[in-house]
């Protein structure tokens, strides 16, 4: 966890931004608070913001220069296999220092870019300058864990860990507004990749190297992508579960490299749970546990977080909110938005975050299971009227009506009506009504989603490649928006957040698994989910609380909104901001009018507007 | 098998440059094989301390006789070597840059090698005679570079090891913000860098007349010179008043003497050394630069021409401050590309030939040979 900014003229050499760039280097200073460096040439100069975790001495600083001073780099994040990559090229370079990012620009020098991507497994965000060829090279992880963002245009490249750095910019801060982009954002909530707010603003894709030379985008390239449809090999429960428990082992096992205190998220689920047990098995000290619980009683999982702690020996820190409480850490945990997104379980992540950081440097975190092992409710949702899908809409919508009327909507949910299963799947992350959209942003009634975003449009031929599509469609879908927050919250607590589920290794091994053993389509009974986790969990934890009810700690926005916030949202109306979004005032005063004086629940279109506003603040 | 036992000899630690030198030199060596001692006249001087840490024992002795009249020469050279045979060295490697010989003397009747390192390019005037009879007696000779070939011609007890740079400390890396914050010196300004004892024979009032030469010729264009050295002997003093007299003196910096060389390297666009036609032995000043990945420009006399011999476009004339201007100005009109291509190669030349790790290799060798040995499996 840090954060960098960086600029390349490949134009106009000389030219000195250097005071613009050191000022917007500031907005990423929690990311990393440990040190600042930079290194500039004539035309290139990059900053790096480090959060020391590794190697902790001055030879862990970065900006780094290769051996011969060709490249010169700035990376955010770990690369868990460097020892062994390191020791590769032991003959050839003289470490001075312990830490992967020396290790990792070394190997750009003697293996070349391509093989060195394709060779580390970690989480990344790499900056890296060729001096010799003028060129630079922005290089994502393969799961998108940490963002990188970039402007391009006239022979300029600016690239940073945060949005708002971009936009801030001289060379952006006019652009117009992408409405394409805006469209996808109301929708979704967040910005996915590779989409900025603003034209000539992006972000790169998870997987994705894009080379800039004075030609502008010089390559683009996806040198890993989670595959559409994947043959599994492993059918057999008892040889999937000996095979997890290696993959486990080995992930838990390699993202535990630190050289500063450690520990984990832990709920009463079911991911974080296998992680904390993993990291305990192979430290020799109790490992601390963080947990949150809130005053909700049909929210609440901090007991089942308790009983797990007690079976896995950690060290529990379990902070308890009331809503009260959390509503007086609201500004805070909103500075850590920097770009448009509307989340608000940013604020108990935030939380759990701030008190993570107060013992620890470094968290592990169960993301990543729900996707890679079919956890979400929508897996079956979408599935569950497969065969309806190509049926004409009218005849659909009739049977949808007398399932409805017959059997209270038992067999056929509304998800059949849709025209396709990505289509109903996308719609499912979608919380602001069509009618609201149009009603805020008039403008966008003719304003199509951007060509290029793809994540739902996929055709299965059957219920087995439905669900691998799926799978695909939410780790470039929702896991994205939840790494960001994730990274968003952690970062500005200057907490680094690993994520053992999404190691290279462990998400191609996890596609072995025949869906079955996950996930089960029966009829007439209860959808298994994730069972192969909950299978190894009950194996290695016998006595954990497994139930089918995904909880987690919320806030009661909605009531918020009508009393301690409601002067914020209020304030939203006439905001020269989101009026140069396109944003009716006179529709958003009625928006809020709904919610705070006649009964309705407004929340998500409320907070989506209040979302695409106050990372600018 | 028994260790070989190198007594490394040098007068003092006083000034730091040649104990460094040699105890850079004995803390590397291969501790399955050697086993280093040192011999010095006393322990004073900050860097005795270094010393002392080592770990390698010390003796604090005078392995020197006075060199008349000749019967107290031989006399006390045989004491000495008495002392000699007590500590019991397979090998006496001397780094005593003057013409003493009697130290030879004496390693010689204790039935002991004798070897020395020739620093520099001294051999004449009144000493020289004495380094006759102190070449004479030495079992071998180091020499550092090829120009010293020419005093010993056709001799056999010559080897050539050039000095070696700490790239662990000496590499190209980003500057350190404190030092930026210390040097104060405005953003895209050029930088000329000097290191060197100031002493005449270096010639830094050349490279002031060049530098005062190429900013007429590039006046629209902000570049400094610094020079680190010590300033406080006449010589500096000298140059200061040349600087003053030129109206330089806001363009032209004299830091004192540095710890810190290699935080000058990292701001350092061009670095220059000027020695005057006598030359180096082996300069470690431009080693240090080059493995930095500074781009060097340096006066084409020995020492300097070994190491830059593949890049003679960036030698000049001794002397010649007209010559000196005009490669600076090549260098700053180089494009971006052009000049990373030149660090690179500047760069691999230190790590092919001039890293602090062959020089203890070849030492290492050296030993061996001078004792008929081989490396023992």
């Amino acid at each position: 966890m840090c954060g960098f900014i960086g600029q390349v003229n490949f134009k106009n050499q000389h030219e000195d931004f250097s005071a613009e760039l050191f000022d917007l280097a500031k907005l990423s200073i929690n990311r990393g608070p440990d040190h600042t460096g930079f290194t500039k040439g004539d035309n290139f100069l990059l900053i790096f913001n480090r959060l020391s975790i590794l190697d902790l001495s001055e030879s862990g600083h970065q900006p780094k220069i290769s051996q011969s001073g060709r490249y010169q780099m700035v990376f955010n994040g770990e690369i868990y296999n460097h020892l062994e990559l390191r020791e590769q090229l032991k003959e050839k370079i003289n470490y001075r220092g312990q830490g992967d990012a020396e290790t990792l620009v070394q190997l750009f020098e003697y293996w070349g870019i391509e093989k060195t991507i394709k060779a580390i497994d970690g989480m990344f965000a790499i900056a890296l300058m060729d001096t010799l060829e003028n060129k630079c090279h922005l290089i994502r992880d393969f799961a998108g864990i940490k963002p990188l963002f970039y402007g391009c245009k006239n022979g300029q490249l600016v690239f940073a860990s945060q949005y708002d750095q971009i936009v801030k910019h001289s060379l952006f801060k006019a652009e117009a507004m992408d409405a394409q982009v805006l469209r996808l954002y109301l929708e979704q909530h967040y910005l996915p990749a590779p989409f900025g707010i603003f034209r000539n603003t992006a972000q790169l894709q998870p997987g994705e190297w894009i080379t800039f030379s004075i030609k502008g985008v010089e390559k683009k390239e996806r040198y890993w992508e989670f595959p559409e449809y994947y043959e599994s090999t492993i059918s057999d429960n008892k040889d999937a579960l000996q095979y997890l428990d290696s993959l486990f082992a080995d992930s838990v096992n390699a993202e535990l490299l630190s050289d500063v205190p450690l520990g984990s998220f832990l709920s009463g689920g079911i991911d974080s749970p296998l992680i904390t047990y993993y990291a305990q098995k192979l430290l020799s000290k109790p490992i601390k546990t963080f947990s949150i619980g809130s005053d909700s009683k049909i929210h609440d999982e901090s007991e089942y977080a308790k009983q797990y702690a007690a079976q896995i020996g950690s060290e529990e820190h379990l902070i308890r909110m009331t809503a009260d409480d959390a509503m007086t850490v609201w500004d805070e945990a909103m500075r850590s938005i920097h770009e448009p997104f509307a989340d608000f379980s940013i604020l108990p992540t935030y939380v759990v975050s701030k008190l993570a950081k107060s013992k620890v440097k470094v968290a592990l975190s169960g993301d990543g299971g729900d996707e890679l092992f079919y956890g979400y409710e929508r897996f079956g949702s979408v599935t569950k009227n497969y065969s309806l899908m190509n049926y004409p809409y009218q005849l659909k919508y009739l049977l949808y009506g007398l399932d409805k009327v017959v059997y209270k909507g038992k067999h056929i949910n509304s998800i059949a009506l849709f025209k396709n299963s990505g289509e109903a799947h996308q719609s499912l992350h979608s919380r602001m009504p069509a009618e609201w959209l149009y009603r805020l942003f008039p403008d966008l009634a003719n304003t199509s989603l951007p060509e290029g975003y793809q994540t739902y449009n996929y055709q299965s031929k059957d219920p087995q490649a439905l669900l691998q599509n799926m799978r695909k469609a939410e780790f470039y879908g929702m896991m994205q928006k939840t790494l960001r927050k994730v990274d968003m919250a952690s970062m500005h607590t200057s907490l680094e957040v690993r994520v053992p589920f999404l190691k290279k290794t462990f998400i191609e091994g996890s596609l072995k698994f025949c869906s079955g053993l996950n996930y089960g389509l029966m009829h007439g009974k209860e959808y298994k989910k994730k069972q192969l986790l909950k299978d190894i969990l009950l194996k290695k934890l016998p006595h954990s609380p497994i139930d089918n009810v995904k909880r987690g700690f919320t806030v009661p926005l909605s009531a918020w909104i009508k009393d301690g916030l409601s002067e914020k949202f209020i304030s939203l109306s006439h905001n020269s901001l989101l009026e140069n979004f396109g944003m009716s005032s006179k529709n958003y005063d009625v928006l809020i009018n709904e919610h705070l004086n006649k009964g309705a629940d407004n929340k998500w279109p409320l907070f989506t507007v209040f979302g695409l506003q106050t990372w600018m603040q | 098998m028994k260790k070989i036992r190198i007594l490394y000899t040098i007068p003092n630690f006083d000034t730091a440059g040649s104990g460094k030198a040699m105890l850079n030199i004995a803390m590397r060596l291969d501790r399955n094989i050697f086993e280093p001692h040192i011999a010095c006249l006393n322990d004073k001087g900050i860097f005795f301390e270094k010393v002392r840490n080592s770990g390698i024992p010390v003796h604090i002795i005078s392995l020197y006789s006075p060199a008349r009249p000749i019967g107290k020469l031989f006399l006390e050279s045989w004491k000495l070597s008495r002392l000699i045979k007590s500590i019991d060295p397979d090998i006496v490697h001397s780094f005593n840059y003057s013409a003493d010989y009697s130290e030879a003397l004496s390693v010689r009747m204790a039935g002991k090698k004798w070897i020395f390192t020739k620093k520099n390019m001294s051999w004449g005037g009144g000493s020289a005679n004495a380094w006759k009879l102190r070449s004479f007696l030495a079992n071998k000779i180091i020499i550092q570079n090829t120009d010293m070939q020419s005093f010993y011609q056709g001799s056999k007890k010559i080897r050539m090891i050039p000095r070696g740079v700490n790239t662990n400390e000496f590499y190209k890396r980003t500057p350190a913000n404190d030092f930026i914050e210390k040097m104060s010196i405005k953003p895209g300004t050029k930088i000329i860098l000097t290191v060197a004892n100031l002493v005449p024979g270096k010639g830094i009032e050349v490279l002031i007349k060049a530098f005062d030469q190429l900013i007429r010729d590039k006046n629209d264009e902000e570049i400094v010179l610094l020079i680190v050295g010590d300033k406080e002997n006449g010589y500096g003093q000298t140059l200061i008043e040349q600087v003053k007299n030129l109206g330089l003196a806001d363009k032209i910096i004299f830091t004192g003497k540095q710890s810190n060389i290699s935080d000058f390297h990292t701001i350092a666009d061009v670095f220059v050394l000027p020695t005057l036609h006598k030359g180096e032995g082996s300069p470690v000043a431009l080693l240090e630069a080059m493995a930095s990945g500074t781009i060097c420009i340096a006066s084409n006399v020995p020492g300097i021409r070994d190491q830059l011999i593949s890049l003679p476009d960036l030698m000049f004339t001794a002397g010649e401050s007209e010559e000196l201007k005009k490669k600076l100005s090549m260098i700053f009109d180089l494009n971006d590309t052009q000049k990373q291509e030149l660090r690179m190669k500047i760069i691999n030349i230190v790590r092919e030939n001039y890293t602090i790790e062959n020089e203890v290799a070849k030492h290492e060798k050296f030993y061996l040979d001078c004792l008929d040995k081989r490396v023992p499996q």
